[in-house]
């Protein structure tokens, strides 16, 4: 029987470490800013979440796999920032619906699912129909879309699995099951958030309101949702409800695949154009692969199929989970950096993504998550969580 | 120069009209999967729906008491139905995917007719009930319209706001650049799916009174 | 050939980690940046226009803002008015205001406001009015979306 080769063999300890030296580094000046707090319980979420990062990291490098240790991250930075959010709204406002006042003033944090919202009239009136503050705010309209853009160009669709602070709830429900109890899902309806694209970026322009913010977004459930006082506002809240219950909970638990993000997600579907122009993506070497499919059975967003198996790579749709190539038992699919030869340093091409996703994961959500930490602590300390 | 009138505002209103289209056209479009003239062809169809529906209510417009349309309850009847009819269509568009069968398979009876006819008529009666859907433009022209004292004139008026409306719909066609883009066709039925459930609810709260906000 | 590329990919590839770098150490800077050169505003319809007038009334204070008809583009035909209420001290159990939107010296309409039961009406005085578009209630006050219509400048035709 011909040995597999599985994906990646352990490094040893002092490479591992050696490999590991520059995100230490990198993740202690971006999480402390130079200076370490000097209140105890900030210092303690500070340990905790470098420690917690950093542990993944090399966990990755020294074992060669990455996406159960990415999802790690992940699963737990959702429910973190679902505990910060809504602590910091009832902070601000005293309550998780979002106040009157604050749309008047402007004060609504923009999320980077509005973007798709904005496009129409941002490119040809320099608008955006978003009740929020350009600069200098709490999720400030500006800083969003700076991130955003750094985002799509250092890691494409990558976002979806490396900074998106929603899509670990549906990537958490889809891992409780060791298999699938519904298995035949068609990858035609992967086509979905494209038309959903399509549908909120043009109703909203013609209506000159967030449309998918008001009528669809499962993830008000979790952050923040218009109180219900009319008819109007009670159907919405039935349907991000449903939506979440449906989506982000039942269906991935059931299919083993990330339902909300690869069949309603607008934002997910715009991030597919930035996949093309990034420098990473995933790539399976038809001599190695035996075709078991098992990349294909695994993968959260429907992105591989027999083209990819025979070289042509994974979709547009590719999160850059690293699912598949940790599935994989031959070693067959890898990251690859676009330009370089196939195949050959296939791991430089992992460790170099390694550097980018992770760097922007800590940057991005630490300070969620230290905040999170902080208020959970308060909780057990004084029993208030504000 | 009344028409003229008619005609001006009906440029100062196109963006407005084709932001109202668009979310059903564009999906249509895509889901076609046509070129550039095949497209044109189904925006004139779209276009002459909107003509038609135009027309009708310039006769009215000229014929009854214009308060009495403008009367809320008459408009959000008339909005109410015209959007679940609407939502209707897109749903049977979206699911079924209309397309003139072959003529040799069935050459009388009501499969026959059906099959043969109504695929010619989706793209006008779609342009017909997104027309009347009572937008602000269409609003004005009917005040214009009623204000004329002849049924030509009327009639003139109401062909000038539309043909002043329609010239913004000149580049539409030109999504069919883009015929080549197999998966473009799923999306765009996609869209349309989507874009029947937000029709159908409008509908139904025109219907029920108002959007009800406290 | 072959090696040009590959230098190119592999410097593409530590490219992404400076631009992460560059992102997070910059967000400040960028962000003032990017606003300034895309020129990017949110859109009146959002909040309402710009407030333009103040009056004081015993108990509370009144403040007109600009009307919105703001579009995609261009101007719509309709649009609305904001009109906030702030409560002081002593606010009158019944608010009725008359509010001329247009500034032309005559009042268009009238909004009454029962401010133990935060409801409100409004009596249009003229054309153009055409309801209450969203009512907030607010910490300190009410504020009203009054809708509005625009005629256009259709001439009439000689009788």
């Amino acid at each position: 029987m011909t040995p597999e080769v599985k994906a990646g063999p352990p490094r040893r300890p002092l490479r591992t470490a050696l490999l590991a030296l520059p995100m230490l580094l990198l993740t202690f000046f971006f999480l402390t800013g130079g200076r370490l707090p000097s209140d105890p319980k900030s210092l303690i979420a500070l340990v905790v979440t470098y420690a917690f990062v950093n542990v993944l990291f090399v966990l990755m490098i020294h074992t060669g796999r990455t996406d159960r240790y990415r999802a790690t991250f992940f699963v737990i930075y959702a429910v973190l920032f679902s505990v910060s959010f809504i602590a910091h709204m009832i902070d601000a406002r005293g309550s998780m619906s979002i106040a009157d006042d604050e749309i008047l003033a402007g004060r609504t944090p923009f999320c980077h699912i509005v973007i798709t919202m904005t496009l129409i009239p941002a490119a040809l009136g320099k608008t955006i129909i978003f009740p929020g503050t350009i600069t200098k705010a709490y999720a400030s309209v500006a800083g969003m879309l700076v991130i955003w853009i750094g985002a799509s160009l250092a890691l494409g669709r990558g976002w979806c699995s490396w900074g998106c602070f929603f899509g670990g709830w549906d990537d958490g429900f889809s891992r409780l099951l060791k298999k699938p109890l519904i298995r035949n899902l068609s990858p035609k309806w992967s086509y979905l958030p494209y038309g959903v694209l399509l549908a909120v970026a043009l109703t909203s322009a013609a209506v000159l309101s967030p449309t998918y913010c008001v009528w669809v977004c499962p993830f008000k459930a979790v952050s923040e949702y218009v109180p219900v006082t009319s008819v109007e506002t009670l159907i919405q809240a039935i349907i991000f409800i449903t939506l979440f219950a449906g989506l982000a909970v039942a269906l991935p638990f059931l299919t083993k695949r990330r339902t909300q993000c690869s069949m309603l997600c607008p934002f997910g579907a715009l991030q597919s154009f930035t996949n093309p122009i990034n420098a990473f993506e995933v790539r399976i070497d038809p001599a190695q692969c035996k075709k078991c499919r098992l990349c294909v059975n695994n993968c959260p967003t429907f992105s591989l199929d027999q083209g990819s198996l025979e070289g042509k790579g994974a979709g547009i749709t590719c999160v850059k989970c690293g699912k598949c190539v940790d599935a994989c038992p031959r070693g067959a699919a890898y990251f690859h950096i676009r330009g370089t030869p196939l195949l050959r340093s296939a791991e430089t091409g992992r460790l170099l993504f390694l550097y980018t996703a992770v760097l922007f994961m800590t940057t991005f959500a630490g300070g969620t998550i230290q905040n999170a930490l902080m208020r959970i602590m308060n909780l057990l300390v004084t029993g208030r969580i504000v | 120069m009344v028409p003229l009138q008619g005609f001006f505002l009906g440029l100062s209103s196109g963006v407005a009209c084709v932001a109202t289209c668009a979310p059903v056209l564009v999906p249509y479009l895509l889901a076609e999967g046509n070129g550039v003239a095949r497209n044109a062809f189904a925006v004139g169809q779209f276009l002459l729906g909107r003509l038609v529906g135009y027309l009708a209510f310039g006769v009215i417009a000229w014929g009854i008491n214009r308060t009495l349309l403008e009367a809320a309850g008459y408009r959000a009847s008339i909005m109410g139905f015209t959007y679940l009819a609407l939502s209707v269509l897109l749903v049977w568009y979206s699911l079924g995917r209309i397309r003139t069968p072959c003529a040799a398979r069935q050459t009388s009876g009501l499969a026959a007719a059906a099959g043969t006819t109504w695929p010619l008529l989706f793209v006008p009666m779609m342009g017909l009930l997104t027309g009347l859907n009572f937008c602000p433009p269409f609003l004005m022209a009917l005040a214009g319209a009623a204000d004329t004292n002849s049924l030509a004139g009327s009639l003139l008026f109401f062909a000038a706001f539309f043909a002043g409306t329609s010239l913004f719909f000149l580049p539409a066609p030109f999504l069919g650049l883009f015929h080549s883009v197999a998966a473009l066709s799923t999306v765009g039925r996609m869209a349309a799916g989507v874009m029947s459930l937000y029709y159908g609810y409008a509908g139904v709260i025109y219907l029920i009174g108002g959007t009800g906000r406290g | 050939m072959a090696l040009l590329k590959s230098t190119a990919g592999y410097a593409w590839g530590v490219l992404c980690i400076l631009v992460v770098l560059a992102t997070f150490l910059g967000h400040g800077f960028l962000e003032e940046r990017f606003a300034k050169a895309s020129g990017i505003r949110i859109h009146p319809r959002m909040t309402g226009g710009e407030a333009v007038r103040t009056i004081e009334r015993g108990g509370y204070t009144v403040t007109l803002h600009r009307p919105v008809f703001d579009g995609l583009i261009s101007d719509r035909r309709t649009g609305f008015v904001r009109v906030d209420f702030t409560r002081e001290d002593r606010v009158p159990p019944v608010i009725e205001e008359q509010i001329d939107w247009d500034g032309d010296g005559r009042h268009d309409f009238s909004v009454v406001i029962d401010t133990g039961t935060s409801k409100v009406s409004l009596r249009a005085a003229g054309p153009g009015v055409t309801g209450i578009e969203q009512l907030y209630v607010l910490k300190r006050g009410w504020a009203v979306r009054i809708g509005l219509t625009r005629a256009p400048a259709v001439e009439r035709p000689a009788q």
